[in-house]
This record gives C-alpha cells, structure tokens and sequence, in this order.
C-alpha cells in the first residue's frame, strides 16, 4: 500500500516536518543524527503522536488531516511498529507477545495462537515461545519484536532504529531477520536509523533528516552523488563544501579558491573524496592549480591509515597512509601544503 | 537513650495489650454471637469499601497520572484530604452531603427513597470515604512510573483502549493496586471516627470493630481487648503483606 504523508508537529520551541512517500517496492531509510526528529515522523505515522498540521494517507484510507479534523487512533491504523528497546510485554510470554496483535484484532486463542507460532517460525524463535522477555538476548527479543509486529498484519512496518540498541553480533543477526521480514511481507516499511551505512545498505530510497527538516532524500545513488551537506557528506564519505563559482573557480570558506575542470557559476556544492587530496612538506612542484598552504587541526589513526582534518577549508577530511603522516610528522597545528586535482572535483548548483 | 524511650512509647502499648489479653477464654470470646456478628459485618463493609475505592479509585488515579487539565493539582489535593482530614470531621461531611437533609442526601431519598445515614450502607461510605485515598496515591504512584511505551506498543497492534489497559496497565501496576488496596482495606476495617458519626452504633448494621470495642470498654474490658487482638493482627499482617514496600528500604 501506499504511503503519502505530509507531517508537521511541534516540539516544544522547534517543529519536525517531513514529506514521506513509500510502498512495498520501494524501502524507505529515514537517516539522521540524533535528535534530528526521525522518531517523531513515524510516532506520527503510528498515530501515538498527533499532527499538527499535515495529512496522512496509506493506500485509500485517509490515517489523518488536520484539514477535515481526522485523526486515527494508533488502535485504528494497521500500521505496526518495532520499537528501538522492542518493549516485549514483561508480564506475557513470547508466544502472548506475538499473539496479542491477532488477539487485539478479533481472533480467538487458538487461531491467535497459530497465527503466533507460525511467525515465530518464521524467524526460528519457535523454542522460545514459553519464555519471558527478560530471559531474551537482545537480539532475540528484537527478533520477537518483528515476529509481534508483522503477526498483527500491517499495512505499514515502522522499524524505530531496530539495531540501534544491539552489539555487533547480534545486530547481524537481527539485520537478516529484518530482511527476510521486508522481503516476504507485502508491507509497505520505512526504517529508522542514525547510521549511515545502514541506510546506504537498506534503503531503495533514503530520506535525511537534519534538525527537524528533510535537508535531502533520494535514491542511495543520488545521495553518494550529490551530498547536499557536511552530515551526508560524511555518509557517503565525501567532504561537502558550499561555495560560489564564478567560471572555473568556486570560492570557499576559509578565504580559499578551488579551481573546476568545468566552469559553474552562481551558489554551488562541491564534494572531493579524502583521498583525492595530498599533504606535502614543501610547496609541491608541478602543472596542479589547487595547491594551498593550512594547519592541521585534527589527527586520528586507524588500522595502517591516517585521517587529518585541515584548518582550511574548514573541517576538510582528508585520508593519507600512515607511512606518509609519520614522515610528514603529521599532528594538530602542524603547517602543511594540500593539493588537489581539478579533476576529482565533483561539483552541482546548490 | 532517647531513642530507646521512643521505641519503648511505641512497643509497650502493644506489647502490654498481648499481654493482658485473655488467651485462655479468646476463642470462647471470639465466638459469642454478638462479636461474630460484629467481625462479620466488618468484613463485609471494610471489602466492600475496598471495592468500591478500586472500582472509582483507579480510574481517578488514571486521571490523575495521565491527564491534562487545569486544576489537577487542586484535585489530587482533594483526594488526598481525607487522610490528613480529622475522621469526625469527615462524618460531619459526610452528613451534610448525605444526609436526609443533605444536598445529595435529600435527593437520594426524595427520588429513590434511600437513605445512608444509620445504615450499613452508610458504613461502607464512610469507610470508603476514608480508605480510598490510600488506593488512589499507590495506584497513580505506578501508573507514572510505568512506561507509556508498553501502551502504545500495545495500540499499535490493535489493542482498543480497554483492552490496553486490561492486559497491559493493569498487570503493570497490579503489585501496586494489591499493596494500595490492603492499606485501604487497613484503614477501612479499623475506620472509627466517620463511622460513628454519619452511621452510628448499631448492632449489627453499623457497629463494626472499632465501635465495638470501644463500646465494651466499660462494660467488658475483655471482649474489648479481644475485639482488640483481632486489629492489631489485621496490622500486622497487612505489614507482613507490604514489608517487601515498606521494610526494606533500609
């Protein structure tokens, strides 16, 4: 089924508003820092949370519209929910638990119960169907988590950050059996996550979301293409840099001119990868124009490679090999010059 | 040492009623048919008090814990007024609202040809009116400190607000609806002042313990020390009840 959503509400002094469109075909990935509002969007969604303005419409129901005053219970909208911390019932069994969405919705125990076991199944949980919550590991309550949603037969799966409280191992784990669930299933998902890679790896369309707003959404490969800003920069592992060109070159902040292979003119985006650029000793000879002298701000190792953020242009990541940052005694406030090729410049109107 | 002297205030009463009670003759006491009657009807009103205090308490601790309106700190207020109410002055109240002549009483009995006062009826008001506070503060004490999640996890997958409430909240809070209902069960059974005030004394409709006891005083200090025995172990084992609530925080 599928989703059109106009959302709008008002937290505390600032508002969250998002415009979220998904079907079964496509799996949405909302993206983002923390506190960007992402949880909000499909509290909304869920209906535990009302709009303040705006309109939400799942296949030719109409969930919500602050214009005609509709407003669906969470009760009332087939659309389910797992929950980042899985809020199992502690007081139900995993079986209960999986079996309370058919229950809720008119079958009788034995049918619910069936309806429970065989999503329990699904996802290899059936020996723990007589044990309590809290006897679960993470990953396992997670997985119970899904099995309880999708027993309930949604039309819509929010998926609230479904790894985000799991170690590594059982992140894995939980990841396939999410999978598995989204491809089976005829729902129509939007995931939430703040990790980047996820998205990238998840998501048939990603929705960024930063400090209440959408700041860009489109397709993984639109995204790596384009970052419109420093936080999908870093997703997508580019430095993002707004500028303004004037024919082939693009001032940029730090009092620094890049020079383009093709000349772009008016407020532009433009994104280099942190191995594009080199760090030398000495002014480096030769036929390339984008040379300039900064400090070092910042150092940080890891595995056999090194990444430096320049003073100029501000914040730039750029990755050397831990051979070349020894010989160059790389380490905050050391002076460096930088190079870059024009060629490996990539550049869009903003 | 002072100390000491405040434990002692606090031990000898008790210790001194256990210890004049007439053991040998208790069961004999115990079973004549006037204090049968008496424990009897104590037990019906005190359970229903109770009852009552859960079936319009709850949702009033609900109320309290989850809405949001204007003057919800006047009404919490309010509910807990009766604890710290003088008991007589609760019967006082509960006359003029109750009363044949009160403004909900002479309703009651111009429309329905009920009256409360002098009745067992009346009994179990007033005990209710003083018991229920005790169920109201526990229950919206674990009704705040439950996690809304738990219901909006449960709405998600269809469960209408009744059902929400009756397989999710209520197993939630259900220790703290048990440990408030005996200590309204506590207060009820042992309730006093109100009583005698807006029901009377009268046997076998509204002389309940208490009243009991304190009306054998003068003319059989044993039956009275034997009504007395049955409260003091009503005390103890509501605290035996809630000692995992109240005895463990050191």
């Amino acid at each position: 089924m599928k989703l059109r959503a106009d959302v709008r509400v008002g937290r505390g002094d600032r508002t969250i508003a998002a415009h979220v469109v998904a079907d079964p075909s496509r799996r949405v990935v909302i993206v983002g820092p923390n506190g960007a509002g992402k949880s909000t969007v499909l509290a909304a969604l869920a209906g535990t949370v009302r709009l303040d303005e705006g309109r939400i419409e799942l296949g030719d129901r109409l969930l919500a519209d602050t214009d005609t005053d509709v407003h669906l219970g969470p009760h009332e909208r087939n659309v389910g929910v797992v929950f980042q911390d899985g809020l199992l019932f502690p007081h139900m069994t995993v079986l209960d638990n999986v079996a309370f969405g058919p229950r809720s919705r008119g079958a009788s125990r034995d049918r619910a119960g069936r309806r429970a076991r065989e999503e329990l199944e699904r996802f290899d949980l059936h020996s723990l169907a007589e044990a309590r919550p809290r006897a679960l590991s993470g990953g396992e309550a997670q997985r119970v988590a899904l099995a309880r949603a999708l027993a309930a037969g949604p039309d819509l799966l929010l998926l609230d950050e479904p790894f985000g409280a799991l170690d590594v191992t059982s992140r894995v784990e939980v990841r396939r059996a999410v999978r598995l669930a989204l491809d089976e299933s005829s729902a129509t998902a939007i995931l939430v996550t703040h990790d980047p890679v996820e998205a990238l790896a998840m998501g048939d369309r990603i929705v960024v979301m930063e400090k209440g707003r959408v700041s860009q959404s489109g397709s993984p490969d639109e995204i790596r293409a384009r970052p419109r800003s420093a936080y999908v920069g870093d997703l997508v592992g580019l430095n993002v840099i707004h500028g303004r060109g004037q024919g082939d070159s693009v001032e940029i902040p730090g009092d620094t001119a890049l020079t383009l292979a093709e000349p772009m003119d008016g407020p532009v985006i433009v994104t280099f990868h942190p191995h594009a650029v080199s760090l030398h000793a000495t002014r480096p000879e030769g036929s390339m124009r984008n040379v300039w002298e900064t400090s070092v701000r910042h150092v940080e190792h890891f595995g056999g490679r090194v990444r430096v953020e320049l003073d100029s242009p501000p914040g730039a990541a750029v990755e050397v090999t831990g051979a070349a940052a020894s010989e160059l005694g790389l380490a905050g406030g050391r002076r460096v010059w930088a190079s870059l090729k024009a060629t490996e410049i990539g550049c869009f109107p903003a | 040492m002072l100390a000491l002297v405040g434990a002692a205030f606090l031990a000898l009463p008790i210790a001194t009623i256990l210890w004049r009670a007439p053991w040998s003759r208790l069961g004999e006491l115990l079973a004549s048919e006037e204090l049968v009657t008496t424990l009897r009807l104590s037990l019906f009103c005190s359970l229903w008090a109770t009852a009552l205090s859960a079936l319009v308490g709850i949702p009033l601790a609900w109320l309290l814990a989850r809405g949001s309106f204007r003057g919800k700190r006047f009404l919490r207020g309010l509910v807990i007024l009766p604890v710290v109410l003088p008991p007589v002055i609760a019967g006082l109240a509960l006359i003029t609202a109750f009363g044949r002549s009160g403004v909900m009483g002479r309703w009651l009995f111009e429309t329905f040809d009920v009256s409360l006062p002098f009745t067992t009826a009346g009994t179990i008001l007033a005990e209710t009116f003083v018991a229920m506070p005790f169920l109201v503060l526990a229950v919206e004490g674990a009704l705040r400190s439950t996690e809304r999640g738990y219901e909006d996890a449960a709405a998600t997958l269809g469960a209408g607000s009744w059902t929400v409430f009756r397989r999710v909240t209520l197993p939630a809070i259900a220790p703290a609806l048990l440990s408030g209902a005996l200590l309204a069960w506590a207060r009820a059974i042992g309730e006093f002042g109100a009583t005698i005030t807006f029901a009377g004394n009268l046997p076998g409709a509204t002389r309940t313990i208490p009243l009991a006891a304190f009306f054998a005083l003068q003319r059989e200090p044993e039956a009275a020390i034997a009504l007395s025995l049955v409260l003091v172990a009503v005390s103890l084992g509501v605290l035996i009840g809630l000692r995992d609530r109240w005895l463990v925080r050191a």
